[in-house]
């Protein structure tokens, strides 16, 4: 039991760190962890490794968040679209408001995760093979819908196409993690350069409680139970195209989209717990770890998981507040322009050291592709196009 | 004035990077190589190898393969998606992302073809 409670004292330590630096995700951390393996596997138990594991993706689902809000830095696909409503917000001086929303998502994910576990075990199956096949053309609507709602149509197919193309070609390089230059370049850097162009002054950040309707958390939810549930089955699928697919089922402010954007990342993780453990699929980096660690994994261990996604998600909403409220102060007392400039000179010195010169030249060209949608006065979510494109032709193909 | 010229500069160089960066995906082959000449610094790359199936185990969530050519054999991990139908002591090209496990070097499949 004291092992159990170490393993998620630590891994609750290792989603703070991977959750707060850009470009550091769980997925590295849990490898890491796997190669230690031989190390560590005479002194702790397999499933007490299973477990940092467990606390640490958790831990990140939550606090992630906040670098893509206060820094315009994503870090995986799943909050780069929390950079474009949440980065408003901070604009209006609600950055921990944002912060807050996402919050408030990833812990009803958690709760509509464990109440759909009974149910998933027992459909799981025949719910994932009588969707695989229809996955690609849904996608294919979701994306002409999002083009074709927006008023500059040939901008919006031009910008998603380009995108797309810049997407699968990254993605098909022969280099170490390509997912970082190619989502901060899109997301992070070129926000931060039209920032640094328009001189954008953030505002003195307010403290307040979440203002939404019941009506739209219930949308936003909703929404994220059921787009949630399908996409964390699909290979290749995440949080943002959930996002795209959910947002277009329903509409939705900035603020619904920010709990919907939270939720489904925690959502995806919680529903991948009980897919390895069903239909015995690994859905990310961290599943596949714990597929190494454990022979089998039983519905013993799996309510274990989910009694310390649980904990961990209380714990993860008390420090994700407590450091949404240190940024907002700090934000205002940093001079701006220069934090833009040392978060892109952070985000290059991170793309040499995770990709060499590759990633910096995709640093470079990303962010001019990315500045498009601002200089053209259609919305950034064409970007998701990098992302979007390479999975339709995965599933068309 | 100044705003168009900014937004002519983004547009080229946005379209003549992205048909560099295809260009240079589309160059960039992966040559196969022998199981033995596999080296740390590849770690994390895609590399190509060619070799027969010695052995299938599962696990929750993964395949795990053993492939040998003439000089060494190699665990191969592959993602449970559907059923894997390989037969035993075939030939087969495994392209995939080098990585390792408790000190041994391991290939995470991307692709499997069966080699006539």
């Amino acid at each position: 039991m004291i092992e159990i409670i170490l393993a998620v004292l630590v891994g609750i330590l290792g989603g703070i760190f991977s959750g707060l630096t850009p470009g550091i995700h769980t997925n590295l951390l849990a490898t890491l962890l796997l190669s230690l393996s031989p190390f560590l596997l005479p002194y702790v138990s397999p499933i007490t490794l299973s477990v940092l594991i467990v606390s640490m993706a958790i831990t990140h689902t939550f606090l992630n968040v906040i670098p893509a809000i206060y820094l315009g830095a994503p870090d995986s696909e799943g909050n780069s679209l929390a950079v474009l409503p949440g980065h408003r917000m901070l604009l209006q001086g609600k950055g921990y408001e944002a912060v807050a929303l996402t919050v408030l998502g990833s812990f009803l994910a958690i709760i509509i995760g464990i109440i759909l576990t009974p149910l998933l075990l027992k459909f799981l199956p025949a719910l994932y093979s009588s969707i695989k096949d229809f996955i690609g053309y849904l996608l294919v609507l979701a994306s002409l819908y999002l083009i074709f709602r927006e008023k500059k149509k040939f901008w919006s197919f031009f910008i998603f196409m380009l995108a797309g193309i810049f997407g699968m070609s990254v993605l098909n390089l022969n280099m170490r993690e390509p997912l970082f230059p190619l989502l901060s370049s899109l997301f992070g850097v070129a926000g931060l350069l039209i920032s640094l162009k328009d001189n954008v002054k953030i505002p003195e950040q307010v403290i307040s409680k979440v203002d939404i309707e019941k009506k739209e958390v219930m949308k936003a939810m909703g929404s994220a139970g059921i787009v949630g549930t399908f996409v964390s089955l699909m290979p290749g699928l995440g949080p943002a195209q959930a996002a795209i697919i959910g947002s277009q089922l329903i509409k939705l402010t900035d603020k619904g989209f920010l709990i919907l954007v939270g939720s489904l990342e925690t959502l995806g993780m919680v529903i991948s717990f009980i897919a390895i453990s069903s239909i015995q699929k690994a859905r990310n980096g961290a599943v596949v770890v714990i597929s190494r660690l454990m022979e089998t994994i039983t519905q013993k261990d799996l309510i274990l998981f989910l009694i310390v996604t649980f904990i961990v998600g209380l714990i993860a909403i008390f420090l994700s507040l407590k450091f949404a409220k240190i940024f907002s102060r700090l934000i205002t007392k940093i001079n701006y322009r220069k934090l833009c400039i040392s978060i892109i000179i952070l985000i290059f010195v991170m793309a040499f050291w995770l990709s060499s010169f590759t990633g910096v030249y995709i640093l470079i060209i990303g962010s001019f592709i990315g500045m498009l949608p601002s200089l053209v006065g259609i919305g950034k979510n064409h970007l998701m196009g990098c992302l979007l494109l390479p999975v339709i032709l995965f599933f068309l193909l | 004035m100044l705003k168009l010229t900014f937004f002519r500069i983004s547009l080229i160089i946005s379209i003549l990077g992205t048909f560099s960066i295809l260009l240079i995906s589309e160059l960039s082959k992966v040559e196969p190589q022998n199981i033995k000449d596999l080296k740390k610094d590849q770690l994390e790359t895609r590399v190509n190898v060619q070799g027969r199936l010695l052995a299938t185990r599962e696990t929750p969530g993964l395949y795990i393969l053993t492939i040998t050519d003439n000089t060494a054999t190699i665990p191969i991990i592959v993602f449970k998606e559907d059923e894997l139908e390989l037969e035993k002591n075939k030939q087969f090209v495994v392209i995939g992302k080098l990585t390792e496990y408790k000190n041994e070097l391991e290939i995470i499949a991307e692709r499997i073809i069966e080699n006539d």
